[in-house]
């Protein structure tokens, strides 16, 4: 995704883009990915940077041709002098006058290397409807989610297999919370979940195919467009499911259950409800 | 997630892993598949010094079928029972553990020989009544599946002796199912229902209905048989019978389920199994008496003797009494000094004392999971005239897998006989990963047993009579043997009481 961002604005392929991660030593300050802010705030960042980079390329290659910068156009592998293909220099061109600058002006100073800083102006609100239809066995308090419908919309969509990957890990993770997350210490602060045996995480086996779609309503508030992603699956999928258990024990007199909602709650849920007590 | 150090031996013939087993007794592990035994060293729960790989021995895997059962060799992988679909229910159960890789992996004589009560195959084994052929240092014999499970990782094989054959009645006609139930397709039963029926005009001339997770062994629901046996089979007398699921059962609470959810459990998933057995027998079975019990042994399986509760502080109390045949002041004695008895408390051994303040180490060993306490006990407070006698104990475990702690009151009175009544009552608190053990009950079963070898060497000890007192560590096989006899003794007992 960054990739795509810088590539678009130095009219390179993404495959030529290496993107460091991980090592807060190699990067410029900036305050880490939560809150589904990577594509919104580091790829405007990115974008900024590479914009800059992109103008001062196209300086150094309308010295390299001999002509104003009115004059060059850019090209698939460079630059050119405006319809003029026979008076072209490549990327590799430029850069290398940047580095090795004998060719460049004295009055562009050498390299091509860009930070920018991006800070938002106001907060960005991705937004999308969750469906989610559940059986439960009313005997042995048993969920199963049978279909799950996701429609997001996180602005400008830069890379839709990222996305929806991003959607279907986050539904994931949802129905995890919603129905088999858990940290359980005894009374003694034992913790009785250290591993991924007690822990229940959703596999594959638990989980039906999601139906997922997106609608494409690029925000005003960076010129990407892009709002985020990161965290639509699991803000939409744990309010779905727990609404639709409880929609579908409603009539029985449920009201409530808090999650995870594990068989034994459900099925407490149902004898509480049967028992007159109403729900916990 | 490292397992301790061991040694590690793949004998080319039977007999060599059979002497290798039986040379370094409990220290030493046969490995199969290793789907149960490896992720237990490496959560240090089991720490054996030597595994015996089998996988490399001749002749322990394929089925077979003779004389109507069917032979299937220990090393059979799971994988291969779930697609062989002639073994019927075994079949059935076997496609449902855990997930694909450890179905790849893990062993039909494995997984019987771990004796985990979560387990599918025990009682599958259990309610087809078949057996398991074990070879050992004496030779080889046959161990009926009633037999074999005898409480929570512990079967009733001998150290050295080695499953090298399962074998299943073929059972032809039986209707047949496996219910399930567990949160995640790859995770251990809550419950699950084994149902094996044949019908013969709409009656039931056989059904067998084995039950996983309801306590420290695979279970039969002999009360549901019992109601069904010989009656005209439709839904409704199926739903009444399966009300009698958990009759007898004490399944212990656990993360997914309290006793009472369990058994409703059991209620609910043996109807549903009996249902879809229905829909698979034959109009003529080859039907196979159920072997003969009696009615009084519902509660077949491990359950405490002693009431477990949990206690105000959540840690796990149990109440035990016993008696000594020996005068109340002549025992008394003995437990206000420590010292006497702390050697017979199996596996203890006393290290020094100073200022009432009494060090030792305490080893206890479970199936492949065992652990070693170093601490100490302190008397806290000693009441002559109530003859009531307050102990605390804690102690750290030598590798590390956490600690234990236990308030023990004792309280002392004379018997009718002239001997002394003994009334304990001991908190425990467990922490670090043996804790998690407490989810089966095991520690009421290992408790009990304690609390009656103890009584048994203290009287011994006072009177003179009996055996040696020993305080030796309490192995695997010891162990079992005794919680065989526990079983036995409390059938005993419930018979005589009426219970």
């Amino acid at each position: 995704m960054f990739a795509q961002i810088v590539g678009e604005a130095l009219g390179l392929d993404p495959e030529r883009v290496a993107v460091l991660h991980g090592d807060t030593d190699e990067g410029p300050f900036g305050m880490g990915t939560y809150g589904s802010r990577s594509a919104a705030v580091g790829g405007t960042a990115a974008a900024r940077a590479a914009a800059k980079v992109a103008d001062k390329a196209l300086r150094i290659a309308a010295a390299l041709l001999d002509v104003s910068q009115d004059e060059v156009e850019r090209t698939d592998g460079g630059y050119q002098i405006r319809d003029t293909p026979d008076a072209a220099v490549t990327h590799e061109d430029v850069a290398r006058a940047a580095y090795v600058p004998e060719r460049l002006p004295k009055d562009i100073e050498p390299g091509l290397e860009e930070t920018a800083f991006y800070d938002p102006d106001d907060f960005l609100w991705p937004f999308g409807a969750h469906a989610a239809v559940v059986e439960v066995d009313a005997e042995t308090g048993k969920v199963t989610l049978v279909r799950y419908v996701a429609v997001d919309d996180c602005g400008r969509v830069i890379n839709p297999l990222l996305v929806d990957g991003q959607i279907h890990g986050g539904i994931t993770h949802g129905v995890g919370q919603a129905l088999y997350e858990q940290i359980v210490y005894t009374p003694e602060g034992q913790l009785a979940t250290g591993t991924f045996v007690d822990y229940g995480l959703p596999t594959a086996a638990e989980l039906p195919s999601f139906e997922t779609d997106l609608t494409e309503t690029p925000t005003p508030i960076n010129e990407l467009g892009v709002k985020g992603v990161g965290e639509a699956g699991t803000i939409g999928c744990s309010p779905a499911i727990t609404n639709a258990v409880v929609d579908a024990l409603r009539p029985l007199g449920v009201t409530g259950i808090d999650m995870p909602l594990s068989p034994l709650r459900v099925w407490q849920a149902l004898k509480n409800v049967e028992h007159g007590r109403g729900a916990p | 997630v490292i397992p301790g150090e061991f040694d590690y031996s793949a004998p080319a013939s039977l007999d060599d892993a059979i002497s290798l087993l039986a040379l370094s007794e409990d220290e030493a592990k046969p490995l199969a598949g290793g789907q149960s035994l490896l992720p237990l060293m490496k959560l240090r729960l089991a720490s054996p010094t030597l595994l015996v790989d089998l996988r490399r021995l001749p002749g322990l895997g394929g089925v077979e079928r003779s004389n109507g059962d069917f032979s299937v060799g220990a090393l059979t992988r799971h994988a291969q029972v779930a697609e062989t679909p002639e073994l019927g229910i075994a079949a059935r159960a076997a496609a449902l553990i855990a997930d694909q890789q450890v179905r790849n992996r893990g062993t039909i004589g494995g997984t019987i020989a771990h004796a985990d009560p979560a387990a599918d195959m025990p009682a599958v084994l259990l309610a087809a009544e078949g057996f398991v052929v074990v070879r050992g240092p004496r030779g080889e014999r046959a161990i009926g599946a009633g037999d074999l499970f005898l409480g929570y990782l512990t079967t009733a094989l001998e150290p050295g002796e080695v499953i090298t054959r399962v074998v299943l009645p073929a059972l032809d006609g039986y209707g047949f199912h496996y219910e399930k139930f567990a949160r995640r397709a790859e995770d251990w039963a809550i419950v699950g229902v084994v149902a094996l029926i044949a019908i013969r005009d709409s009656v039931c001339e056989d059904v067998r209905i084995g039950l996983t997770n309801m306590g420290a062994t695979p279970l039969r629901a002999f009360a549901v048989e019992e109601a069904l046996r010989g009656k005209r089979v439709d839904a409704e007398t199926i739903a009444r019978a399966s009300e009698r699921a958990a009759d007898g059962a004490e399944p212990p609470e656990d993360l997914n389920a309290t006793p009472e959810y369990k058994r409703e459990l059991a209620h609910v998933l043996t109807r549903r199994a009996l249902e879809r057995a229905l829909e698979t027998a034959s109009p003529s079975p080859s039907v196979r008496p159920a072997r003969l019990h009696r009615p009084d042994q519902l509660a077949a399986g491990a359950a405490a003797g002693a009431a477990p509760g949990r206690g105000g502080d959540g840690g796990l109390t149990l109440r035990q009494s016993f008696d000594v045949k020996a005068p109340l002041e002549r025992v008394w004695s003995s437990f206000v000094q420590v010292e006497p008895i702390v050697p017979c408390l199996p596996g203890a051994e006393l290290t020094g004392a100073s200022d009432g303040v009494f060090h030792g180490n305490f080893r206890v060993k479970v199936g492949p999971a065992s652990a070693s306490y170093r601490g100490t006990v302190k008397l806290e407070s000693v009441d002559e005239a109530s003859h009531t006698l307050v102990m605390s104990a804690s102690g750290q475990d030598q590798r590390g897998q956490g600690s234990a702690s236990a308030t023990i009151t004792l309280k002392l009175g004379e018997a009718e006989d002239g001997g002394t009544h003994v009334e304990a009552t001991s908190s425990f608190s467990i922490t670090g990963t043996l804790a998690r053990f407490g989810r089966s009950g095991m520690i009421e079963d290992v408790a009990n047993l304690l609390m009656r070898r103890f009584a048994a060497c203290i009287e011994r000890k006072l009177t003179g009579k009996g055996g040696p007192a020993s305080g030796a560590p309490m192995g695997a096989i010891g162990l079992a043997l005794s919680l065989a006899r526990e079983r036995v003794l409390r059938v005993l007992e419930r018979l005589r009481t009426g219970r």
